[in-house]
């Protein structure tokens, strides 16, 4: 008997009619038919070739040859089984948050205030969503205030506009090693304008415009994350909102500018009682195993979420909104076309923005 | 008194994994100092009184090390030297100065040996002695522990080495870390070789016949099934399994990473067997934590080669899944209760 095992980091994933193999390591994954995925025994397979008529055989042959080929299983001997234990799904990160989002619109944001705040959530990321006009000195300013914080870096939303200076703009992102990213949003020409010295980051012209936090929340493979890091988070927590925390354009604070739901302003609330409140937190809970239609989707664990846009806004486990699959059928489809989402993009006020 | 104790960190200033120790640690509110190896000790005093006392001040923050409780050495050293002055100097003082840091340096061991020993009666993860620690006597001691070794010969004479064994299939490396290149008088001295000269040595070892051999490393060559990757710590395992084997850029050493198809790297469960005997050598060596190299071999055995002190374990944390940075946090912690 032969027995083939799938590397601990290549972890099977059920849908509703095919499966899929995510490999975290090269962070790639898999479609597998249903026919494959029932031969398993967990992470085994055990292949006595010889209860298999000729035709079986070769699909059999067909299937180790895709798993060897791909490196994601390998042979094994019963011996040797426990010297390879799987990979442990535990999810930790030494943050009360993970990452902000702090959306400007009207105004400037008072951030010498908020800093420390951040600080004490022992929160490293940032991003500024601009939705207005930035002067160049604004950014210089923002780098100014986070250059001897504990955080360890942000990016920045900002559109197009008189005030986009290239240079200027490279110059800043040389400046302060603490910005990694840099996005133009609404530019006619898409471009890398210029690459970090670490390779992590840089300024970034784009076409699509991003005029609002209703922009968000669009399910795409381009979008997937096939790592360990959301793997593990999306088994126990959701892949969006987990240990998120954000203030909107009018200093709300919120689990995610896109929702409704305020639990104070910046000027008068702080942000640890925010995070604190137990009621926060419940969105952080709601993992894709609950969610209706994404919990027969194979593709759960290594794709994004979005709670605020969700095809029946009336229940928080629907599906998001702009979610173009179907699991039962395995198609892609284009999600604002889909007449059963109208009333919902109706509920958002989304007609608009479908329609540039 | 409890709220006064600290935990000190001794590392380098780029090191990724002291980072991560330090977010857990600020996560659990833990008071740390860390100190790297480019940081400038702006103050140093050893008082012998009533009390013996150690006070520094770096970056403007003063410890006592009466205070320290818990310590973790991760790599570098408290850098006592003036750090700073040479870069406005000319040749001359330069090669003054050098030679001044080679005396000065030597005279500065006894403090530091004495500061280092002074955290030895609290709860420490590892120390700066452990850099001392021969490849020559981890072999040995393996041994003694009942790990098994590869057949090695520290040797500069290659020519009897030649001679006297069969098939010539060696791999050549450093006594214990470091590659010399001498060139003297228009002779090359060489001593050990580099990793990626590991694939030339295995197949064509003759090459190093009739050159001048410092004394070097002669280890026989292992055929592996696979490479384990163990970091142990204060009695915990962690360890992951490489399938460098079916790559040939990675069959001498994985670290001719192929980054396009990286080995893979799975977690890995060695035999509790095994597990105490490595559990007995760290005690021998006095390692309260370390990264180990084992070769797991074709016939199902465990080929112990080193054991590196200040080992890099960001990477089988990252691929494994293992919370090695928490447990390490956690363990200064305890120190301090």
């Amino acid at each position: 008997m032969m027995l083939l095992k799938l590397f601990a980091n290549c972890i099977l994933l059920k849908g509703a009619t095919r499966a899929v193999i995510c490999d975290l390591q090269r962070s790639n994954y898999h479609l597998i038919p249903m026919s494959l995925f029932d031969l398993f025994d967990e992470d085994m397979l055990k292949l006595n070739f010889n209860i298999y008529n000729k035709q079986q055989k070769s699909i059999l042959y067909e299937y180790v040859e895709f798993l060897t080929a791909n490196e994601l299983a390998f042979t094994i001997s019963q011996n040797e089984l426990e010297l390879f234990p799987k990979l442990s799904l535990e999810w930790d990160y030494p943050s009360k948050i993970t990452n902000i989002i702090i959306d400007i619109k009207h105004g400037k944001i008072d951030l010498s205030n908020i800093i420390s705040q951040i600080e004490d959530l022992r929160c490293y990321y940032l991003q500024f969503r601009f939705f207005r006009p930035v002067q160049m000195d604004e950014i210089i300013s923002i780098g100014n205030l986070l250059f001897d914080s504990l955080i360890h870096g942000f990016e920045a939303l900002i559109p197009n506009a008189d005030t986009v200076d290239e240079v200027a703009l490279t110059n800043i992102v040389n400046l302060f090693p603490k910005l990694k990213n840099l996005i133009v949003y609404n530019h006619p020409e898409e471009k890398e304008v210029c690459i970090t010295s670490d390779n992590v980051g840089g300024v970034f012209f784009i076409n699509s415009n991003i005029s609002s936090a209703m922009h968000c929340g669009v399910i795409h493979p381009a979008y997937f994350a096939i790592n360990i890091e959301t793997f593990t988070e999306s088994q126990h927590h959701n892949s969006c909102l987990n240990r998120k925390i954000s203030i909107d354009v009018d200093g709300e604070i919120k689990n995610c500018p896109s929702l409704a739901k305020s639990y104070g302003n910046i000027k008068d609330t702080k942000l640890i009682d925010v995070v604190n409140n137990p009621e926060f937190q419940k969105v952080w809970h709601i993992k894709k195993d609950e969610i209706t239609k994404c919990k027969d989707c194979e593709f759960r664990h290594i794709c994004t979420d979005c709670r605020a846009y969700l095809e029946n806004p009336e229940d928080r486990y629907s599906a998001p909104l702009k979610c173009g699959y179907n699991p039962y059928t395995c198609e892609w489809e284009e999600w604002s076309s889909n007449p059963l989402k109208k009333q919902a993009i109706e509920h958002y006020g989304m007609q608009e923005l479908i329609n540039l | 008194m409890e709220q006064d104790s600290e935990i000190l960190i001794i590392s380098d200033e780029s090191e990724k994994s002291t980072d991560q120790v330090l977010k857990y640690l600020l996560y659990y509110d833990a008071k740390f100092i860390r100190i790297n190896g480019s940081d400038i000790i702006e103050k140093i005093e050893i008082i012998f009184d009533e009390k013996e006392e150690i006070q520094l001040v770096c970056k403007d923050v003063e410890l006592n090390f009466n205070k320290v409780k818990s310590s973790w050495y991760r790599r570098g050293k408290i850098n006592l030297l003036p750090v700073g002055h040479y870069q406005k100097m000319n040749g001359d003082e330069m090669q003054f100065y050098g030679q001044y840091l080679e005396h000065y340096g030597k005279e500065l061991k006894g403090i530091l040996t004495f500061i280092h020993n002074s955290l030895k009666s609290r709860k420490q993860i590892n120390s700066i002695h452990d850099n001392d620690i021969s490849k020559l006597s981890q072999l040995s001691l393996a041994k003694s522990c009942g790990l098994k070794i590869p057949f090695t010969i520290f040797s500069n004479n290659i020519e009897n080495i030649l001679k006297q064994y069969e098939p010539n299939i060696f791999i050549v490396k450093a006594i214990n870390f470091h590659v010399f290149r001498l060139n003297v008088n228009n002779c090359k001295w060489i001593c050990g070789a580099n990793s990626s000269e590991l694939i030339d040595n295995e197949i064509d070892f003759q090459k190093y016949s009739g050159k001048n051999i410092l004394i070097s490393c002669f280890q026989k060559y292992v055929a592996k099934k696979i490479e384990i990757r163990t970091f142990f710590l204060l009695g915990k395992f962690y360890s992951m399994a490489i399938f460098s084997q079916q790559n040939e850029k990675t069959k001498i050493d994985f670290r001719h990473y192929d980054f396009e198809r990286p080995n893979r790297t799975v977690p890995f469960k060695l035999p509790v067997v095994i597990e105490k005997r490595i559990e007995r050598l760290m005690r021998k060596l006095k390692l309260s934590s370390g990264s180990l190299d084992i070769i797991y071999t074709l016939d199902g055995e465990y080929i112990f080669l080193e054991v590196n002190p200040i080992g890099q374990f960001d990477w089988l944390a990252r691929s494994c899944n293992y919370p090695i940075e928490k447990q390490i946090a956690k363990e200064l912690i305890d120190g301090i209760k």
